[in-house]
């Protein structure tokens, strides 16, 4: 544990240092808040209206917006994970200390879901207070949907190392990443057109209906955080599996 | 060539670990769908959880009740099969809950034939689904209904939708364990039966006996000589009512103020298949409507984007040479289907809903204020590029004609901007007309015309809370025919038995009536500029002052426009602070302590 709280810290120290997480959020912020205030969710059979035009207390917007958000951010948060410790050649330095795969791993991952929770609550918190100060905002379903988000963030985080441990260079991991999760989140808006043993199999895959149909509307749901836990679990396995592979088959 | 060996075995050792991962974590969530089912809301509205209501009737079942589900085996369309599963898993729910007094059984109509009369014959029809495959399009007639027996007691829900199962469910549940029967009251001026018709009652003979499942239907006669409605009817229907003697409207008035439910299908202008033309005649409600601030127009909703098929017989030539009537199929703007944005999803009698036929529909006005303590709620709504065209008199059977009319009104570029109202909730504590003018009197056979008062009469005036439901159109009730084959079609059965299921809830199920999302409206920065611009009410004279006006509303909307822009700001500009301000003392502390803690390229290293 110990071992995973010092690759916790330097991967923290490194983020905090690199400029490119705070280029990442410089974007999201403003683009998230646009799209809440203002556009709405166009997506999906039932659109739902920006905060103006809908004039409800309400960050099921907000929160609808995640999935997709998220999976450009934690891509961005992730990329540098392994292809950087491989461009900049430590990856052999940081395998010469007497650490097992798994618990660089673990490290690195928990590294980024702090990150990405941090964010996620410096996000969601002041749109959350400026909303409360509009209208009557149900808190209960704010920090739900705080917790769902830090859920679905471990998932997109998980998912997104892999990728990361897969590509040889920074850009490809966040294109990569980017384009998993995007596939992820769309798998949902298939529904519609694909035949019914597909669409059920589909739905109950993508990790946005285990958000978006509970956690953002204020419900938990224990099979959401089997799904979540599997998901973790899955992607960080094969995580351990990508690096043993490249650290011994070369 | 070892190396190279190794090199694969370890590859495909990989390869399969991850496989068995991925299969392992499928197999761990399809055990978690079905064993570790616990969900809790924990929103205020609590919106998504199975009701108290709910729950206590489901705990009151002494019996075993029986649900038999008509539910589609093979279905192709994805979004039907994710709602039959929510349906399935509601309906599993709700078996756990009713302690083993719960059995349900599933059988599809689509497979056996038996099954599919057995179906018909209780109401339960299936509905169209239209579902896309990549470019092809597939229309399948897909069945999603539930059978309730309780004891000797029977009750049907001819099609569900997982938003609205817990309401309808609850509703028929308590139906059965009830002691007493909905009682459906019936006024309506009957047209004779047609001779193509197969309503036992008349023109509206389908829909009548639909309200009989489950259900009492009493006809309301009388009330023109003063005989109140009876005080158990529970939800009264007015159908296409004509030239009401003002006694009886004066019933019906009162019969509200009683806590009553009404529902008013009102169509001033009636066509004759027959002869294919119509007739304007007034329901004699008019005044009562504008003092309820509802008013209908005269003339038809003619709704190009949301048009429905009217299906025209043809003499045509068949192949063995002999003469015979087909229909054919003609787009007609003035039969109305509106979509699913067109119904009020937050109201449980059109939640769901995604279509319905209204024929000849009129709008209904808006823009007369409610009474007080009166709150209205549109329920159904054409397309918002629909328009309101002179009452249609005759039936145009040439496409070219209906096009060429579609165009000119599309080409016109000012008209009443849609969406219009087709179908309005009129709810709350009403004020009588009739409280300072008195009741008039009823109707006399020897002085057939004369319009007294009442005096002994007593009039009731926001005595109970009570819901008025207005529809500007009754044939959407009317039997099909040779000519109207499209009326009352499986879409409109299902919002009539909506509608009576909503306005039917007793006292013990309004908590779930009462489960639509709590209003959370916003501060209203443009209602705020306009108050302290002093634009609430001005009285203009001249145009010098109007043009003041005009600058002061546009300083108005800038100003709100602004006041959004800088409530958006904020928690941008907080978000911003907290991170980048974050990240700007912790590099400066950690240029500060360089000998102690190492270069910042020395940070890359770890220290286990």
């Amino acid at each position: 544990m110990k071992r995973i709280l010092a690759i916790l810290a330097r991967e923290l120290r490194a983020a905090f240092e690199s400029p490119m997480a705070y280029v990442a959020i410089a974007i999201y912020v403003p683009l998230q808040a646009g799209l809440f205030f203002f556009l709405g969710y166009p997506v999906g059979r039932v659109p739902l209206p920006g905060l103006w035009e809908g004039g409800q207390a309400s960050l099921l917007v907000l929160f609808a917006w995640m999935p997709l958000l998220f999976a450009f951010l934690v891509p961005a948060l992730t990329m540098g994970a392994w292809a950087e410790e491989r461009r900049s050649g430590t990856e052999e330095l940081l395998f010469t200390y007497p650490l097992r795969t798994s618990e660089v791993v673990a490290g690195k991952f928990l590294a980024v879901w702090l990150l990405a929770c941090l964010l996620l609550a410096a996000t969601v918190l002041p749109v959350a207070i400026t909303v409360d100060g509009l209208g009557d905002l149900d808190w209960a379903t704010v920090w739900v949907g705080l917790l769902g988000g830090f859920v679905l963030a471990a998932g997109y985080a998980a998912v997104a190392l892999c990728v990361s441990a897969l590509a040889a260079e920074q850009l490809v991991a966040f294109l990569c990443g980017g384009l998993v999760l995007a596939g992820l989140w769309a798998m949902r808006l298939l529904v519609g057109i694909l035949p019914a043993r597909f669409a059920r199999g589909l739905e109950y895959a993508a990790p946005g209906s285990h958000f978006l149909d509970s956690s953002a509307r204020g419900v938990l749901d224990l099979r959401d955080l089997v799904y979540f836990g599997l998901l973790v679990c899955v992607g960080l396995w094969i995580n351990v599996l990508v690096i043993e592979r490249k650290r011994w088959v070369g | 060539m070892a190396g190279m060996n190794k090199r694969r075995v370890e590859l495909f050792n990989a390869f399969l670990t991850a496989v068995l991962l991925v299969a392992i974590a499928l197999a761990g969530n399809q055990l978690a769908r079905r064993h570790l089912v616990l969900r809790k809301d924990l929103s205020q509205d609590q919106l998504y959880a199975i009701s108290d209501a709910t729950r206590s009737i489901l705990a009151r079942l002494e019996d075993r009740l029986s649900v038999k589900a008509y539910f589609s085996g093979d279905i192709f369309s994805g979004e039907a099969a994710i709602a039959k599963a929510r349906l399935e898993a509601q309906l599993e729910e709700c078996e756990a809950l009713a302690g083993g007094h719960m059995e349900v059984t599933s059988v599809d109509p689509n497979r056996y034939s038996e099954v599919l009369r057995e179906a018909q014959s209780y109401g339960i029809a299936a509905q169209e689904i239209e579902s896309f495959q990549g470019a092809s399009r597939r229309r399948e007639s897909i069945y999603l209904g539930l059978l309730l027996r309780y004891r000797s007691r029977e009750e049907v829900l001819p099609f569900v939708h997982p938003f609205a199962f817990e309401s309808l469910f609850a509703s028929r549940v308590h139906a059965l364990i009830s002691d007493r029967r909905v009682v459906v009251g019936w006024l309506g001026s009957e047209e004779p039966p047609q001779e193509d018709g197969e309503g036992s009652f008349g023109t509206f003979g389908r829909a009548r006996g639909l309200l009989g499942r489950g259900r009492e239907v009493r006809p309301v006669e009388y009330l023109e000589v003063g005989e109140p409605v009876d005080a158990d009817i529970d939800v009264l229907f007015v159908v296409r009512p004509r030239k009401l003697h003002p006694r009886a409207v004066f019933e019906l008035e009162q019969y509200v103020q009683r806590g009553g439910r009404l529902v008013l299908l009102l169509d001033d202008v009636t066509f004759h298949s027959r002869t294919g033309q119509s007739r304007l005649e007034p329901s004699g409600l008019e005044g009562l409507l504008q003092h309820w601030g509802v008013r209908t127009t005269r003339g038809h909703v003619w709704d190009d984007p949301w048009k429905g098929q009217l299906i025209l017989p043809r003499v045509v030539t068949l192949s063995d040479g002999q003469q015979g009537v087909r229909g054919f199929p003609l787009d007609y703007p003035p039969f109305v289907v509106p979509r699913a944005t067109g119904f009020a999803q937050e109201v449980l009698a059109t939640s769901g809903l995604s279509q319905a036929l209204f024929p000849w529909v009129h709008a209904i006005r808006s823009d007369e204020p409610c009474p007080e303590g009166v709150t209205r709620t549109t329920l159904i709504e054409s397309s918002p590029d629909a328009y309101v065209i002179d009452p249609v008199e005759t039936l145009a059977d040439d496409p070219a004609v209906i096009q060429g009319q579609s165009d000119a009104l599309y080409a016109q570029g000012t008209r009443d901007s849609g969406p219009f109202p087709l179908a309005v909730a009129l709810s709350g504590s009403f004020p009588s007309p009739f409280a300072e003018r008195g009741a008039p009197a009823a109707w006399d056979p020897a002085e057939p015309e004369a319009r007294g008062v009442d005096e002994g009469t007593p009039v009731l005036s926001r005595h109970a809370a009570a819901q008025v439901v207005v529809i500007g159109d009754a044939d959407w009730l009317r039997d099909p025919d040779l000519l109207f084959r499209s009326f009352f079609s499986e879409p409109n059965a299902v919002l009539l038995q909506n509608l009576v299921d909503w306005l039917s809830l007793d006292d013990e199920l309004v908590s779930l009536r009462s489960r639509a999302p709590r209003d959370r409206s916003l501060r209203d920065f443009l209602d705020e500029a306009r108050r302290a611009g002093g634009l609430l009410g001005p009285v203009v004279d001249t145009a010098e002052e109007l043009e003041q006006l005009t600058r002061r509303e546009d300083a108005a909307q800038r100003s709100a426009r602004h006041r959004q822009y800088l409530a958006m700001a904020l928690p941008i500009g907080i978000s911003l602070a907290l991170v980048l301000g974050f990240g700007l003392v912790w590099n400066l502390l950690e240029r500060r302590r360089p000998l102690a803690r190492g270069s910042s390229a020395d940070a890359k290293e770890v220290r286990p």
